[in-house]
């Protein structure tokens, strides 16, 4: 192999391994940092909706305390009379319907019925001991209670406290919830997410019968799930699918949809009793972040290029324009005074670099010296 | 004597009328007021459904679009027993509906970025026994949008509509959107518009400042479109790259023979002014018919930022190499000789390079 070629070869493919491999290093670094923060967006995501559901059933919890302890509410209660008690808070629960999202609010008996559902006067006296697990929990333990629960209407946050007349009898439970709706529409307005809860279409089916077509129906179902809330529907009935929603642990994806990137969160959705009964879907749209990313990349890599590329220029000027190539001008010259070419002149290498000067001129001394005995020899 | 009697008496008829006819404007004036009833803020609900969008013109940074927007609230001064209308609620369209709408109040809201009069307006209005009061408007006009092009041609843009309550702040008048406001809320299926994709339409709350600390509702519903990047493709990026390959000519026509360049050095400036002419030419072109590419910056201009740039760089080869063979001067002809053969596959791979570096960066 000529060292022209090899020289060069070797210092180019060390230099370009070099640039690659920090290049590399600084993408995978890069990347790495990329994907943590992906993945503590896509957590804060979770822990926002996990803290707006714990606060919305702390909300529930609270408001019932205050009106249960109302003297008013307390005595006609006691009194089990359901006129005077659904006039002392049909107006309170309007206000709190339309101002804060509640929209449930009811008073059960100790043997687990319906007393006064303040949404639905109309409708009481009916058994709730087989699908109100927190209202039996709290008329058994006498002890406040909040979570999930999916009632006539659909699941909801609830918080359920008992009741106990003046003298400190146990007259039954008061219940606050509040609907869902609200909740997705204030977390979409405050951090920019779009949220869904995918319901169980069975439990929804047996349980929920006031819910009509609106939501029970083709284009909410997702396999065995029906789209309750969505904040987006056309957007998350794009990124979450059938199989996707099939979870029963927290999952995390980055899908395209619309042009755009978004992250995806799917969690499990408990009841109560902490059994799933369906799944929260959150998404944000995280293109801006992977558009950074893969700017960052894509400047790097251009980077890389040019320090390659220059590098190697320089590499090729000065090994093969200062070294290689005036030495194998001398050679030539040097093969032409062997070959009986009169004389060797050193002048053309005057711009070349000290060392090819000497050697230049070294040659010019050794064809003058062994010209001069062929000249005047014995 | 009967000329004072009948005087008399048409006086006594003008009193005796006056306070009916105040009473009536009263009552009037009261169901136009402001519903207070279920206290301040009275919230509307706002949904838009976007029937078709044409003419979108985004070197004015507008488009012509027909929409239904539905505001609903609660008056319950109009509360009704169910049993007063045939179906669920009281339905007035057109005429009917903007006769009716002149008897209650109504929200005044208005398109904030609307340009010039509607071409077509129709409204519906229905009143529901609880008090409900839904109002559908639609509407044919045109309106501004911003144009954002900084990801040319992979750009998304978002056609905006502003709906904004006018003279009524924040305390008084709200608008809020909910779950069924948001399913309202999309783009016709069969709706299509020429080079773009239709995407989705998004709303979002937000509030408008305006005099002494005065804050106006406003909700702005957006669809967003994503642009087809294969119809600007041949007119656009096929000449901007060939116009990149035209600084790159001068070194790929010359060449060194006996450590002399073989092509004059001003026939190979003069392909280089060549060069500029066309860029500039084409520039000229290009944001005569992209208007909205001339300002800012986005991928276009930063293409032709680096042609100008190659051209100079070009430039400078022609003096520093052919003309002063500077090199040469300061080295000797072996080191010029191979600047020469490296500027041959440098200049162009790196212009090359950074020329599809800008291009993915506009893609994603």
């Amino acid at each position: 192999m000529k060292f022209r070629f090899s020289a060069p070869l070797v210092l180019i493919t060390a230099m370009t391994t070099a640039v690659v491999a920090f290049t590399g290093i600084a993408i995978g670094l890069s990347h790495a940092f990329g994907v943590a923060a992906q993945d503590e967006q896509l957590g804060l995501m979770r822990r926002i909706v996990e803290d707006s559901f714990k606060n919305g059933e702390q909300k529930a919890l609270a408001q019932a305390e205050m009106i249960a302890a109302l003297p008013a509410i307390k005595a006609a209660f006691a009194a089990k009379d359901r006129p005077r008690l659904l006039a002392a808070t049909q107006e309170m629960f309007r206000i709190q319907n339309e101002k804060y999202g509640v929209d449930r609010a009811m008073f059960q008996s100790p043997n687990i019925t319906s007393f006064l559902r303040i949404n639905t006067p109309e409708l009481f006296g009916d058994d709730l001991s087989s699908y109100r697990s927190i209202v039996v929990d709290v008329n058994h333990s006498k002890e406040a209670r909040r979570g999930v629960e999916v009632t006539r209407s659909g699941p909801g946050l609830f918080g359920v406290v008992p009741m106990k007349d003046d003298a400190g009898n146990f007259i039954g439970s008061f219940e606050i919830g509040i609907e869902f709706g609200r909740i997705l529409d204030d977390l979409k307005a405050a951090y920019g997410l779009d949220l869904a809860i995918y319901v169980e279409e069975v439990l929804l089916k047996e349980l929920s019968t006031s819910l009509g077509g609106e939501i029970i129906n083709e284009n909410n179902r997702i396999g065995k799930y029906i789209r309750f809330r969505s904040t987006h529907t056309e957007l998350l009935g794009a990124l979450v699918t059938e199989a996707e929603a099939n979870i029963v642990e927290e999952t995390r994806f980055i899908k395209s949809s619309f042009g755009k990137s978004y992250g995806v969160v799917l969690l499990p959705f408990f009841n109560y009793r902490g059994k799933q009964i369906g799944v929260v879907a959150v998404t944000r749209d995280l293109s801006a972040a992977k558009a950074a990313r893969v700017n960052l990349i894509v400047w790097l890599g251009l980077a890389a290029l040019f320090i390659v590329v220059l590098m190697a220029g320089l590499i090729l000027i000065v090994v093969r324009g200062s070294v290689l190539r005036p030495l194998a001008a001398l050679n030539r010259k040097l093969e032409e005074y062997a070959g009986g070419t009169p004389s060797f002149a050193s002048g053309d290498f005057d711009r070349c670099c000290s060392e090819v000067r000497q050697l230049a001129a070294s040659c010019q001394k050794i064809a003058v010296a062994s010209r001069a005995p062929a000249e005047g020899g014995p | 004597m009967r000329l004072p009697a009948v005087f008399i008496c048409l006086l006594l008829l003008c009193l005796a009328a006056a306070p009916g006819r105040a009473e009536e404007e009263d009552k009037a004036a009261a169901q136009t007021s402001l519903p207070l009833n279920k206290g301040l803020p009275v919230v509307v609900r706002t949904g838009l459904h976007i029937l078709e969008v044409k003419s979108f013109d985004e070197n004015e940074g507008t488009y012509q679009a027909t929409t239904d927007l539905r505001l609903t609230w609660t008056d319950l001064r109009l509360r009704y027993t169910p049993g007063q209308s045939v179906d669920s609620y009281k339905e007035f369209r057109s005429s009917r509906a903007d006769k009716e709408i002149a008897h209650i109040w109504i929200p005044r809201t208005r398109f904030a970025n609307q340009e010039g009069e509607p071409s077509f307006t129709d409204r519906r209005l229905r009143i529901f026994p609880t008090g409900v009061v839904e109002l559908i408007t639609r509407t044919t006009a045109k309106y501004k949008t911003p144009i954002d092009v900084e990801k040319f041609p992979f750009d998304h843009q978002r056609l905006e509509l502003d709906i904004r309550v006018v003279e009524d702040t924040t305390s008084t008048v709200a608008l809020d959107y909910v779950q069924s406001d948001l399913d309202f809320t999309r783009a016709a299926k069969a709706m299509k518009l020429t080079g773009w994709n239709i995407s989705m339409v998004d709303l979002k709350r937000e509030i408008i400042h305006g005099w002494n600390g005065d804050r106006y509702a406003q909700v702005t519903a957006a669809l967003k479109i994503s642009r087809q990047p294969a119809g600007v493709i041949a007119p656009i990026f096929i000449p901007l790259f060939a116009s990149l390959m035209i600084p790159l000519l001068i070194l790929w026509m010359n060449r060194i023979e006996a450590g002399v360049f073989v092509v004059e050095a001003f026939e190979l400036a003069n392909i280089i002014i060549g060069g500029l002419f066309s860029v500039i030419a084409l520039s000229f072109s290009v944001n005569s018919s992209y208007k909205s590419l001339s300002s800012g910056d986005n991928t276009v201009s930063r293409l032709f930022g680096l042609n100008y740039l190659t051209l100079a760089f070009s430039l400078g080869v022609v003096i520093v190499l052919f003309r002063l063979n500077l090199p040469k001067r300061l080295f000797n002809a072996y080191v010029q000789e191979e600047i020469f053969r490296v500027c041959t596959w440098a200049i162009p791979l790196l212009a090359l390079g950074t020329a599809v570096a800008l291009l993915l960066i506009a893609a994603v």
